[in-house]
């Protein structure tokens, strides 16, 4: 039984999410909060889940009882449903929750987002250290939540950690980026590319510095991961239309091989002995991994962008990228785009995934795509 | 006298005679090319003239026309003989919206501006005056002046243009900043109706299935004795069905989507009447109702920081331009409501913004008061400045209070003003005059 608990100071958003979740009685246990007020009251005396909030509510808003929340009850999954889609509302929530979704939202798609981010918070985990966020992401975290921040803060922060700023714009303005024109100073790239992907940026500059190993790895090469991460972002990026989803799914590909980063950090002799096996075998890293410990790096790499507080939505696809087909609901969104650019770059193709997505007869297209930026 | 010196004489005499003949002759030469010369002199001066300027004899048998200089042509596209041939050739030049009052003139001393479709094609502008002169007597003569006044004229709807865009411009910035809160005015409703028309429609796939064991149930009542596993199947799908669940809240859901759709149809009203366009036309408007209107339209600035108190005393139309008074409402209404964050901004307590009309005498006055911050002294004076503004970037550009004041005073003859106490809250006052601006200041 899941504990979900709906938080929203019209009564009447309340009543209609209880009529039409009452198909879910059997799964879900659900409460209903109108205030923040109220929503902590219950909170203390009940064991959540999740915790569905409004962002606009008064005296206390959804993101300060989110903020609250985070820190009272750190294994509950935070999602917004916010009737303002107010940039600088969708912001903050996205870096206070795991999930935004904008009113209207049908109660179908609530439904899977949930039942997403449940399954997401019950993989298994594994035994590796996972190193603490980056001092810049955190401050760059703290300054998405505040509300009103414009790219020249974010900026400015970056700024500040010369040897980052320059790590960023050798990204920004590498090939697999496929910008037009040269940015030359992290405003514009902040402008150009919006702070939730420069975040992205920022840690993956991050991982490929702080988790580099110690000691050479056999079959393990640093550079070859930080080649393979930029061409799935810049292939997973092109799967899908502007949007948010295109965005996500950029940020989740540069950083899908991070638990890789992790094992050579804290685990060289492990990594090295499943490289070791995999190419003996000629089995995948991924099925040597299940075999000898049943978590893969791409769980692990969930956790510890999950643990630095990264979206959901990035967090999935992460998490999915070598098995898209576990995830309850596929459809073509990050997780897909992340799952297929992989699967392109690597040469593999799984038909019957395209199949459950609807997305056969768009494969010949994504090869074409594919082989450029192999090409480039 | 001898004859020879009476010839002499006579020859000297009509010697003299024949002298002051021949400068007669001379002089009445000069005089001929002195005429001649002064009145080419004038024909240059009147065809230098940046106009046309014609003489018309006012005769038994109506106007003549009598002269009209060359420039006739490039003003209006009539050659010199066109116009001579008779006015009407000129007349059904002018444009058809001006040609009542070009015909009301006709032979008359008068100052007019029109229209006139030229030869080209073009429309121009002219401005014509013209004054009575008697001459020879009784001759009666009507002479004009012709301007071409298109480009001054172009100027000057340029101008009221300009005005109407910064209004217009002005309004819109404050639309913008209420788009969001309407989106979500408007989110709200669409996200609880579509949940509850998505419960109804599951509850009806629910009771179409009760609704079939009932008839198995009918059925077999008709029959004879209901056998007991019949009755037992039905009150299972009773469960199943939810039915308790469904009597108690369908009623309700029915009643929330109604109501929903209430509160999206009122706001998009409420928008339609707020936004519709400054006109320049004054007209009689029930301002209690376009208050009502923006106040829907705003209420997402208000609403989670203040309680609303509205005392709108009865009022009788107020000959305004409506556009321009929802834009000057809504100015005093965000206004008051930013305040009261300022004011509350550490204690997140709730103020009152309290809206009242009332008619004093030939003129209404609409009072806006906000519980917030007040005005500083040394601010009070500049408050009405355009772009001046105390709100940080991206709240106000500071024009609210400089279009208020212009709307107000300028367009329609009102007046506006405030009372303020620091830490207590403002008043804005704005009093028009019920008959409109132009009967008010006759």
């Amino acid at each position: 039984m899941r504990r979900v608990l709906f938080v929203d100071d019209e009564a009447q958003v309340l009543d209609s999410l209880r009529d039409a979740l009452r198909p879910r009685r059997n799964e879900w246990e659900m409460s209903f909060a109108s205030s923040g007020e109220d929503a902590l009251d219950r909170l203390e005396r009940e064991v959540y889940d999740v915790i569905v909030s409004d962002m606009r509510m008064h005296p206390m808003d959804g993101a300060t009882l989110l903020g609250l929340v985070e820190r009272s009850h750190p294994d509950a999954v935070r999602i917004v449903l916010s009737g303002s889609a107010e940039r600088d509302v969708v912001m903050r929530a996205a870096a206070l929750a795991h999930r935004f979704l904008a009113k209207p939202c049908d109660v179908e798609e609530l439904a899977r987002v949930v039942e997403r981010s449940c399954a997401l918070r019950s993989l298994p985990a594994s035994a590796t250290r996972l190193p603490a966020a980056p001092r810049l992401h955190a401050e760059l975290t703290a300054l998405l939540r505040d509300g009103g921040a414009t790219p020249a803060d974010a900026a400015a922060i970056i700024e500040r950690d010369i040897a980052m700023s320059a790590k960023v714009l050798a990204l920004v303005n590498s090939a697999w980026f496929g910008l037009r024109r040269r940015v030359i100073d992290v405003r514009s790239a902040a402008v150009y590319l919006g702070l939730t992907t420069l975040r992205g940026l920022v840690l993956s500059a991050h991982a490929f510095e702080g988790l580099a190993p110690r000691r050479p790895i056999a079959g393990f090469s640093l550079e070859a991961v930080q080649g393979h991460c930029l061409r799935v972002a810049q292939l997973a990026r092109q799967l899908l239309p502007y949007g948010e989803q295109r965005d996500d799914a950029f940020t989740a590909a540069l950083l899908h091989d991070v638990g890789l980063l992790a094992l050579a950090a804290d685990e060289p002799d492990y990594l090295a002995a499943v490289l070791a096996l995999a190419s003996d075998s000629g089995r995948s890293v991924v099925e040597v991994e299940l075999a000898e410990r049943g978590v893969t790096h791409a769980e692990l790499g969930a956790h510890l962008l999950a643990q630095w507080g990264l979206p959901d939505s990035i967090v999935e696809a992460v998490a999915y990228h070598h098995r898209p087909q576990a995830l309850p609901h596929p459809r073509m969104d990050a997780v897909a785009a992340v799952a297929i650019a992989c699967g392109l770059v690597d040469g593999r193709v799984d038909t019957a995934y395209l199949d459950s997505i609807a997305a056969t007869d768009r494969l010949d297209a994504w090869r074409t795509l594919a082989d450029e930026v192999l090409a480039g | 006298m001898a004859p020879t010196a009476l010839a002499l004489l006579v020859v000297v005499f009509v010697g003299l005679i024949v002298l002051h003949c021949l400068r007669l002759v001379r002089s009445a030469n000069a005089m001929a090319t002195a005429l001649e010369q002064s009145d080419s002199r004038y024909r240059r001066l009147v065809e230098q003239i940046p106009g046309v300027l014609y003489v018309v004899e006012l005769g038994d048998d109506g106007p003549l026309p009598v002269y009209v200089s060359p420039r006739i042509e490039a003003v209006v596209g009539l050659s010199v003989t066109e116009w001579m041939s008779g006015l009407d050739r000129m007349l059904a030049l002018v444009h058809p919206d001006d040609r009542a009052k070009v015909e009301a003139a006709v032979g008359r001393p008068a100052a007019l501006e029109f229209r006139c479709l030229r030869a080209d094609g073009e429309v121009v502008w002219l401005r014509d005056s013209r004054a009575l002169v008697v001459a020879d007597g009784d001759r009666r003569l009507l002479q004009g002046l012709l301007f071409d006044v298109t480009e001054s004229k172009r100027a000057e709807s340029d101008r009221d243009r300009m005005e109407l865009d910064l209004r217009l411009a002005q309004k819109l910035e404050a639309v913008g900043q209420l788009a969001a809160g309407i989106a979500h005015e408007i989110n709200t409703p669409t996200q609880f109706v579509g949940d509850t028309v998505r419960f109804l429609g599951d509850a009806f796939g629910d009771l179409a299935e009760l609704l079939v064991a009932y008839e198995d149930l009918l059925a077999a009542a008709e029959r004879g004795p209901v056998p007991s596993g019949l009755v037992a199947r039905v009150r299972a799908a009773e469960d199943r069905a939810d039915l308790d669940y469904l009597r108690a809240r369908v009623p309700g859901a029915v009643e929330r989507a109604e109501d929903g759709v209430q509160r999206v149809a009122t706001i998009v009203r409420a928008m339609r009447e707020f936004a519709h366009p400054p006109t320049a036309q004054m007209a009689p408007v029930d301002l209690n109702a376009a208050l009502r209107s923006t106040l829907v339209v705003a209420s997402n600035e208000y609403k989670y920081v203040a309680d609303l108190e509205t005392e709108l005393g009865e009022l009788p139309p107020v000959v305004c331009d409506g556009g321009d008074m929802n834009q000057v409402f809504l100015n005093l209404v965000v206004n008051a409501a930013h305040a009261i964050v300022d004011a509350n901004r550490a204690t997140a307590r709730r103020g009152t913004i309290r809206v009242r009309t009332v008619a004093e005498g030939d003129h209404v006055r609409v009072s806006v008061s906000d519980t917030g911050t007040g005005i500083a002294p040394e601010v009070a004076d500049r408050i009405y400045d355009p772009f001046f503004t105390t709100k940080e970037v991206g709240r106000g550009t500071g024009q609210g209070l400089a279009i208020a004041r212009q709307i107000v005073v300028e367009r329609h003859g009102g007046t506006i003003t405030f009372d303020t106490r620091a830490g207590q809250g403002t008043t804005f006052h704005v009093r028009l005059p019920i008959a409109g601006a132009l009967q008010a200041a006759a």
